[in-house]
C-alpha cells in the first residue's frame, strides 16, 4: 500500500536547541525522572519539509476537533480543497478545480481501496460512511500523483488511513442526537488473540434530516445508512503484517429527481428514495526484509449496488497490487509496483438512462516505476518515475513526473514538479445515452428533448502540470506552506452535435437532439495556495489557509461545439478565493474549544453566491472514558446555497445551521 | 560510515525554573538502565573497555549523550557515543538509541541485530511492538516508557526489577 507520506525521509523539523540541563538529571533516580514534568516542544515531527508535493496531512486529533460527522465536512478544511453541498447525502469535492457531483480528476482511497467508481467518474460520498473515530489521518495531494497512484489522479488524491486494530483496542460507543444529523451510533470493539494478533468490529448507524429547497420548504433528502466490519491486523514480529479488512452496509437515500417523461413530453418533479447497497474485503500482506525492503501484496473486492432512479448499476471490483520499495546503493531509493484491476459492469436501464453495453467486464493493468535520488544527502533529492497503464476505453497511457526537493537548512524547504496525468473517460461518456431534459419553450412544432450520447471515441482528458512550493518551519511550532500551480489541460470532455431522434411511434410526440461527448476544450488552471500553521503556545493554535486561482479554457478544432458555455462553466466552478481559519484552543487539560470559518468565493456561472460560515465544538473530556461533544455547524446563516450540480436529474438543496451533542464512552 | 563525535566542556549547568526536555529525561532515563542492566560475561574484557551507545537518526538526544559521554562513566567503563547510518551493516554498540527514522529502517536494524546483546531504545511509541526493547512515550507531561521483555530476554540482557516496576507497561 503505498501512502503519502510515509515514502519520503522523515525529518524532525525541531529547532535542536540542546538546553542544557541534561547532565543536573543524570543523578535523579528512576523514580524520580518519571515525576518530572517536562517542557512539550510541540512535538510535531515534521515529515513534509522535503515532499515534494503540495500534501497535507491531518491527523486523528485534528479530525475529531472538527466536528464534522462525515468525511466531507471534514475535508471542507484541508487547505485547498473545495467542498460544497449539493444536497443532504450529495457532495462536490475537488481541489485545482472541476469541481462536480462527479469531480473525475480527484481520486479517493480507503485503506488502499479506490472508491472512485467508473460510472460517471467520481465518488459517492454518502457510500463512505466511516467511523471517523477509527481514521488514523487523511493524506491528502493537491496535484497530480499519476506516477504512483495511476489514471484520474490528476488534480489530487485523498488517501484515508483507518486505525491498526491494535490502537482500537475494547469497546467504544459512540452517539450523537442533533437538529440535522439526527442520530447516529457506532459500537466498536476490538480484542486480540495473541500477543500481535489484533482485531476490531463495528457496527454504525446513521439518519439524517433532510435540508431545504432553495425556496425555503423542506426537502426530501433525508438518508440513513448501516454499516458494519472488521478489520484484523495479524503480524509476527518483525515487520511482516498481514490486515484483512471487510465492510458491509446498506442505506437508503432521498433524491428529488428533476427528469423527463416522455408521455407526454414534460420536466417531471418528485421525491424518490434510492436504495445502495455495498461490500468490500481487502487483504495485504507486508514484509519488511533485512535490507529495509518493503513488499507489498494486496488484493481487494468490492461490489457496490446503487439505485439512482434513472439508472441502477451494479459494479463488482477485483484488484490486485503488488509493489517493491528498496534502496539501490546509498543514494536511490526504487519503488515499482504493477497492478490489475476488473471490474463488472452491470445497468439496469431507464428511459431517460441507457448504456448500449449493459453488462460487460473492464480490465486494466498497469505499472510504475520510480527513483527517488539522493543528489546531496539530506539537501537535495530529485525523484523521477512513470505509470504505464492500459486501459480499457483508451489503451496506453505513459503518466511520468519528476520532481526535485531542496532543503537548504532545516528550516525550509524549495520544490518543483512537472507532471503527466491522465483522466480516463467514464462508462457514461463512452457508452451512455442520458435525455436530460424537456425545452417546452421550443420554436419547433413538435416538443424536443435534449439529452447527450457517450461517444466511442471519447478519449482520455490530459493534463501536464507544473508546480513549486515553499516550506518555511522557523521553529518545531510554525510552519509556512505555499505552493503554486501551473495546470495545462488538453482534450477537456466538451460536446458536439449528436444525432437527431425522432419518437418511432407513428404519431411523433418528440424529437431528440442529442449531443455528443468530444474532447475539444483546453486551457490552463493556475493559482497559489497557502497555510500558516502556528502553535501560539500549548493552548492556542492557529491555522490559516488560503488559496486564489483562476482557469482560462478555450475550444479548438473543427467540431462544432453545441455549448459554448461549457468553456465557461468550465471557468466558473473555480472560486478566485477560498480559505478558513481555524482555531483550536485548549481551555485547559479536559476542556477543548475549536473554532472554523470558512469563506468561498462566488460561482457566478453556476449561479452561487459568496458566503462565510462558521462551524463550532467544544469537546469535553469527563474522564478517561468519557467525552462530550457540542458541536455547531454553519452557524452563521440558517440555509446557504453551495452547488448547483452539472447533470440536473436531481435537484440541488440548501445546507442548514445545525447543532448536535455527542457522547463518546470508551471501555 | 562510523562517525565519533566526544564533545568536552559544555559546562552549562541546569536551570531549575525551565523544566528539562523530553530528551534531556531520556538521556537521564538511559543513564540509569544502563546502571541496572546487565549484559552478558563476555561482553566486556575488562572493567575499562568502553561502553558504546549508538545513534541512527537525527534526534536531540545526541547531543545530550556526547555531553554525558564526556563527563560520566559508568562504573569504571567509560562512555563513547557512536553515530550510524539507517542502512549500515554493523552496529556494533551496547545500547542503540533509534531516532526518528522511516518504521521500514527500525524493523531492519532490529533484524540486523538478532542474536546480539544490544540494548535496543527508541522515542517511537509503538518501538515495542516491532521487536524493540525500550520504547519511550510521553504521557501527561512526564516521560514514561515500556519495556519488552520477551526482546530482552532473547538478546540475554538482564534489566533490574528496578526498572520493571516503574514501566508504564510490559511485553511478556
Amino acid at each position: 500500500m503505498k501512502y503519502i507520506i510515509g515514502l519520503f525521509i522523515f525529518v524532525q523539523c525541531s529547532a535542536l536547541c540542546a538546553q542544557d540541563s541534561t547532565l543536573a538529571l543524570m543523578d535523579f533516580s528512576l523514580q524520580e525522572l518519571s515525576e518530572l514534568q517536562i517542557t512539550i516542544a510541540s512535538k510535531k515531527e515534521e515529515k513534509l519539509l522535503q515532499t515534494a508535493a503540495a500534501v497535507y496531512v491531518m491527523t486523528r486529533d485534528e479530525i475529531m476537533r472538527t466536528g464534522a460527522t462525515n468525511i466531507p465536512e471534514v475535508l471542507r478544511y484541508i487547505p485547498g480543497f473545495q467542498v460544497a453541498s449539493i444536497d443532504a447525502n450529495k457532495w462536490a469535492i475537488s481541489t485545482r478545480g472541476f469541481i462536480g457531483r462527479f469531480s473525475n480528476k480527484l481520486l479517493v482511497l480507503i485503506d488502499g481501496r479506490t472508491v472512485y467508481t467508473p460510472i460517471f467518474s467520481g465518488v459517492f460520498w454518502s457510500m463512505q460512511d466511516i467511523v471517523l473515530e477509527d481514521i488514523d489521518r487523511i493524506e491528502v495531494i493537491r496535484g497530480p500523483g499519476a506516477t504512483l497512484w495511476g489514471a484520474n489522479a490528476v488534480n489530487g488524491i485523498i488517501n484515508i488511513v483507518t486505525r491498526h486494530a491494535s490502537e482500537t483496542q475494547g469497546g467504544l460507543i459512540a452517539a450523537y442526537a442533533g437538529s440535522e444529523e439526527k442520530t447516529s451510533a457506532v459500537l466498536r470493539y476490538g480484542g486480540k488473540f495473541s500477543d500481535n494478533n489484533f482485531v476490531r468490529g463495528f457496527a454504525k448507524y446513521s439518519n439524517h434530516d433532510p435540508a431545504v429547497y432553495t425556496d425555503g420548504s423542506r426537502a426530501a433528502d433525508g438518508w440513513d445508512v448501516l454499516h458494519g466490519g472488521i478489520r484484523a491486523d495479524l503480524g509476527k514480529f518483525p515487520g511482516n503484517p498481514i490486515t484483512f479488512q471487510a465492510d458491509i452496509y446498506t442505506g437508503r437515500l432521498g433524491h428529488t429527481m428533476n427528469v423527463v417523461r416522455v408521455d407526454p413530453p414534460r420536466m417531471e418533479v418528485f421525491d424518490y428514495r434510492g436504495n445502495m447497497l455495498g461490500w468490500n474485503a481487502l487483504l495485504r500482506s507486508q514484509t519488511i526484509f533485512k535490507d529495509a525492503s518493503v513488499l507489498t501484496i494486496q488484493s481487494y473486492f468490492d461490489y457496490l449496488y446503487k439505485d439512482e432512479y434513472i439508472v441502477k448499476g451494479r459494479l463488482a471490483t477485483f484488484d490486485v497490487d503488488i509493489d517493491y520499495l528498496f534502496d539501490l546503493g546509498s543514494r536511490h531509493q526504487i519503488h515499482f509496483g504493477s497492478g490489475y484491476r476488473n471490474v463488472h459492469h452491470h445497468y439496469d436501464e431507464s428511459f431517460v438512462m441507457s448504456i448500449s453495453q449493459n453488462v460487460f467486464n473492464q480490465d486494466q493493468i498497469s505499472a510504475f516505476l520510480q527513483d527517488d535520488i539522493q543528489l546531496i544527502k539530506n539537501r537535495l533529492r530529485l525523484t523521477v518515475g512513470s505509470k504505464f497503464e492500459h486501459h480499457y476505453y483508451t489503451g496506453f497511457e505513459f503518466q511520468p513526473n519528476i520532481r526535485a526537493a531542496y532543503t537548504p537548512s532545516e528550516n525550509h524547504s524549495l520544490w518543483m514538479a512537472v507532471s503527466k496525468a491522465v483522466r480516463t473517460p467514464s462508462v457514461a461518456e463512452v457508452e451512455g445515452r442520458h435525455i436530460a431534459y424537456y425545452d417546452s419553450s421550443t420554436f419547433f412544432s413538435t416538443p424536443v428533448l435534449y439529452g447527450f450520447e457517450g461517444n466511442p471515441d471519447f478519449g482520455s482528458e490530459i493534463l501536464y502540470a507544473f508546480e513549486a512550493g515553499y516550506r518555511f518551519c522557523p521553529k518545531s511550532s510554525l510552519l509556512l506552506d505555499i505552493s503554486a500551480f501551473y495546470n495545462s489541460y488538453d482534450h477537456l470532455a466538451s460536446a458536439k452535435l449528436g444525432s437527431i431522434v425522432p419518437d418511432p411511434s407513428p404519431n411523433t410526440q418528440y424529437i431528440i437532439f442529442y449531443t455528443l461527448s468530444d474532447n475539444k476544450i483546453a486551457g490552463s488552471i493556475y493559482g497559489v495556495e497557502w497555510l500558516l500553521d502556528w502553535h501560539l503556545n500549548r493552548h492556542i493554535r492557529l491555522q490559516l489557509s488560503h488559496t486564489m486561482s483562476q482557469a482560462d479554457m478555450h475550444t479548438f478544432g473543427d467540431g462544432t461545439i453545441l455549448y459554448v458555455d461549457q468553456v465557461a462553466n468550465i471557468e466558473g466552478q473555480i472560486p478566485a478565493h477560498f480559505g478558513f481559519i481555524r482555531t483550536i484552543y485548549n481551555l485547559s487539560n479536559s476542556l477543548n474549544l475549536n473554532i472554523g470559518i470558512r469563506f468561498m468565493d462566488d460561482l457566478p456561472e453556476l449561479g452561487i453566491e459568496n458566503y462565510v460560515e462558521m462551524d463550532a465544538n467544544v469537546i469535553w473530556q469527563v474522564n478517561n472514558q468519557m467525552s462530550i461533544n457540542l458541536s455547531a455547524k454553519n452557524l452563521l446563516n440558517s440555509s446557504h446555497l453551495e452547488f448547483i450540480p452539472e447533470l440536473y436529474y436531481t435537484l440541488h438543496t440548501m445546507i442548514q445551521r445545525s447543532v448536535y451533542a455527542k457522547v463518546m464512552w470508551s471501555f | 560510515m562510523l562517525l565519533l563525535l566526544q564533545t568536552t566542556g559544555l559546562h552549562a549547568d541546569a536551570d531549575p525554573r525551565i523544566p528539562p526536555t523530553e530528551h534531556d529525561v531520556q538521556a537521564a532515563y538511559l543513564y540509569n538502565f544502563l546502571r541496572f542492566v546487565r549484559w552478558p560475561e563476555t561482553t566486556f574484557l575488562d572493567s575499562l573497555e568502553p561502553v558504546i551507545i549508538g545513534i541512527v537518526g537525527e534526534s536531540p538526544i545526541a547531543s545530550r549523550l556526547e555531553k554525558l559521554a564526556s563527563e560520566r562513566t559508568l562504573h569504571s567503563h567509560p562512555l563513547i557515543v557512536k553515530h550510524f547510518e539507517k542502512n549500515d551493516n554493523n552496529y556494533k554498540c551496547h545500547v542503540l538509541y533509534i531516532g526518528s527514522i522511516e518504521k521500514r529502517y527500525q524493523i531492519s536494524i532490529l533484524k540486523k541485530l538478532k542474536k546480539t546483546s544490544v540494548l535496543t531504545l527508541s522515542d517511537s511509541n509503538y518501538f515495542c511492538d516491532i521487536g524493540g526493547m525500550i520504547n519511550f512515550m510521553v504521557v501527561e507531561d512526564r516521560v514514561a516508557f515500556r519495556v519488552n521483555l520477551k526482546a530482552l530476554k532473547k538478546a540475554n540482557l538482564d534489566i533490574s526489577a528496578k526498572i520493571l516496576r516503574l514501566a508504564s507497561s510490559i511485553l511478556k
